[in-house]
């Protein structure tokens, strides 16, 4: 199996394709501590792609809660239990990932989800670690009682699992933006992605007897648009953009400043070896141990970048324009207490105060001699 | 664009440019195995069998030991296995050997010993009996479970040897699919959600919502868009035509004439698989007074066989007497 290098785990491993990393690698910021699991992302996709039949149970884009949600049941528990104890070294991922845990008879380690697995997306909702009682009190971060939100989507993997799993290779990465597909011409409905995506983020069409996955909004990317779970999110949580090749940095890009200059967005189990391309701002109140299980061992810097947001102009700049245009901001720059968004020809799409301005009325009006609720 | 936007899929490259095994590549296999972008398609298999194809030479046939004899009738081909001119012609029995050559593979764990294969024809058409012992039926076709399934599998060209596991690059293999579940939408009509959860509910699914608009409404199936045989609604036979030149090219034939009839009874599966015996020159030509091999696969769709995960049965020789 060839040998390709994995930036997220800091070492090569093996994988069934040569390394061929495309001329674009489309990617999302999400910032789990703005979620509010409203779902308002899942219904915009399945509304958009997924209400035929045989797609009932779909789900691309879910919301589930951690530590107890998952779509499908446990996927996350399954993925660490296969994987085993890995552990970190210097950046450097130790254990093995699921194409080097393979046993000889596959080519990628996996789980097969049955139906009931994909029968409750909503199991483990707002349930949070640990018990609480009647006037629980959380004094301090990170809180011994906690749950948070983890919004997810296709990775568009740099080294999809879907993709090597599949003996027919009707599963492609586009090389203009390393968008993954599945060649709805060819799939003849194996189910071996289903098996290897270790995110399950392949679903089988029960009516179309082919396996479909999340598009990335394909149409709306080729068109400088950012996808629909990104545009429809209330709680402006999202980006989508583009994210340069390793050892390539564009300081003006807002996915590269915040994976790879400020570190606060990070990989989801990088450990899987897929090398994933949704990244993470990790919540800062869910204990340490949980996050770097989850997201790797640069969940503490991150988290101590990001709570300095409120005094840092350029990621303060950035979380204000995170869901203010559908468009693909290419490049942005912070001055003045405004934050611009251009797109790939340096146009303006959007410009944003760092601040929203305040005005606090007085709590009782005269002149209608009434009190006022909402003062700010 | 609009067809582009929901069918998950792009249009075809300018073919002719040489491919090599890379992650960005869509195999064009329907197009080489029909001989329309040869060129292409062999430079691409070559770069393909390099790897996938050094075990599977080991298990090439030098002579054939076993043989076949197809029964000649003067009538129709039956395609009911229970038919009584099936019982007066001599099975063959096909030792079953589990897929090993390429990953994924076959586990070792209650695999089916043997098959037995009875051939007739009758000089226009040619019909296979391959019976299995399978103790469940398994016909439905959704998350996490699999179809039975078996597979009759012919040389286009008899001369010379040829790779047993789908041929292989520039040799390609006729192949008739029979799956349970084809069977029974042949029987029970299109497949719903409601074959799998009887309480299911799609109140507003695209056709009904866009009633007026079918064209529009069947973007949100794109395999039936794209022309996926896998995605056909209706079906009037179990059995598709599919060609092949190694592992992972399997390609639906544009022309379909297969036609065959399944049937489990006490803990075995017996299924017809007929064909016509003339072809074009994708199709394998079967004179009577000829011979050519034919090789077998089944699939335990109980066990989760599906693609390479199969049990299969090497060449024996095919007499057509005249
Ligand atoms: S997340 Fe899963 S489905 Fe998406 S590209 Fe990665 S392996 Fe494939
Ligand atoms: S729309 Fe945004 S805030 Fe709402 S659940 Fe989705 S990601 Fe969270």
């Amino acid at each position: 199996m060839p040998d390709v290098f994995n930036w997220q785990i800091g070492r090569n491993m093996a994988y069934e394709y040569e390394a061929n990393r495309p001329q674009r690698q489309v990617a999302w910021v999400f910032d789990t501590n703005k979620c509010i699991a409203c779902q308002t992302c899942t219904i915009s996709c399945k509304q958009t792609w997924t209400w035929g039949q045989g797609q009932e149970y779909m789900l691309w884009n879910n919301v589930e809660t951690k530590p107890y949600g998952f779509f499908p049941t446990g996927w996350d528990v399954r993925l660490l239990q296969m994987l085993g104890p890995g552990g970190w070294k210097d950046g450097i991922y130790q254990g093995k990932t699921v194409f080097e845990s393979a046993t000889s008879d596959e080519r990628v380690k996996g789980w097969q989800p049955e139906s009931e697995h994909w029968a409750y997306p909503n199991v483990g909702e707002d349930e949070p670690a640990g018990a609480t009682d009647r006037g629980t009190y959380v004094p301090s971060i990170p809180h011994d009682v906690w749950f948070f939100y983890l919004a997810r989507i296709c990775n568009h993997c740099t080294y999809p699992a879907c993709l090597a799993a599949c003996p027919r290779q009707a599963i492609y990465k586009r090389p203009e933006d390393g968008i993954v597909l599945v060649d709805q011409a060819r799939c003849r409905g194996y189910q071996e992605c289903v098996t290897a995506c270790p995110y399950k983020k392949v679903m089988f069409n029960n009516v179309s007897g082919t396996s479909e996955k999340c598009i990335g909004c394909y149409p709306k990317i080729e068109q400088g648009e950012q996808t629909q779970c990104v545009t429809s999110c209330i709680g402006r949580i999202r980006f989508a953009g583009f994210i340069s090749a390793p050892g390539k940095v564009d300081e003006k890009n807002p996915i590269d400043y915040l994976v790879k200059v400020r570190k606060v967005a990070l990989p989801l189990y990088p450990q899987s070896g897929t090398e994933p391309n949704v990244y993470y701002i990790p919540p800062i109140h869910a204990p340490l141990p949980f996050l770097r299980q989850m997201f790797g061992d640069g969940v503490d810097a991150a988290i101590e970048t990001y709570k300095k947001t409120k005094d840092d102009p350029s990621l303060l700049g950035l979380q204000m324009l995170m869901g203010a245009t559908p468009k693909i901001i290419h490049q942005f720059k912070v001055e003045k207490e405004t934050a611009y968004g251009y797109d790939a020809d340096g146009k303006e799409l959007v410009n944003v105060p760092l601040r929203e301005p305040t005005f606090i009325r007085k709590y009782f009006d005269d002149a209608n001699n009434v009190y006022l609720h909402n003062i700010t | 664009m609009a067809d582009r936007a929901v069918g998950h899929r792009q249009p075809q490259g300018a073919g002719g440019e040489p491919q090599k095994r890379s992650i960005f590549n869509r195999r064009t296999f329907a197009q080489a195995a029909l001989g329309t972008a040869a060129a292409a398609g062999a430079a691409y298999l070559t770069g393909w069998s390099a790897v996938r194809h050094a075990e599977h030479d080991d298990h090439k046939d030098t002579e054939l030991t076993q043989h076949v004899v197809a029964k000649k009738i003067g009538a129709a081909i039956p395609r009911d296995p229970a038919a009584a001119e099936w019982k007066d012609v001599a099975a063959v029995e096909m030792p079953l050997m589990q897929q090993f050559m390429v990953a994924p593979r076959l586990q070792p764990d209650g695999l089916i010993p043997n098959a037995t294969l009875k051939v007739m024809h009758n000089g226009s058409e040619i019909g296979f009996l391959v019976s299995w012992g399978d103790l469940g039926s398994n016909d439905l076709e959704v998350v996490g479970r699999f179809r039975d399934s078996v597979a009759v599998q012919l040389p286009v060209d008899p001369s010379g040897q040829i790779g047993v596991v789908m041929g292989q690059p520039g040799r390609p293999v006729h192949i008739l699919h029979w799956r349970a579940s084809w069977q029974r939408t042949v029987q029970k009509g299109p497949r719903t959600v409601k074959d799998m959860y009887p309480n299911a509910v799609n109140d507003f699914p695209p056709e009904t919502l866009l009633k007026a608009s079918p064209e529009v409404a069947k973007q949100w199936y794109p395999a039936l868009l794209a022309g996926n045989s896998m995605a056909q609604r209706e079906r009037k036979s179990p059995v598709e035509e599919l060609v092949a030149e190694g592992y992972g090219t399997i390609t639906s034939h544009a022309e379909q004439r297969a036609d065959g009839s399944g049937v489990n009874t006490a803990g075995r599966w017996n299924v017809v698989l007929v064909m016509p015996m003339s072809g074009n020159q994708q199709q394998p030509v079967l004179k009577p007074g000829s011979s050519t091999r034919v090789a077998i696969a089944v699939w335990d769709g109980g066990k989760g066989d599906r693609g390479a995960r199969k049990q299969f049965a090497g060449w024996v020789g095919l007499e057509l007497p005249s």
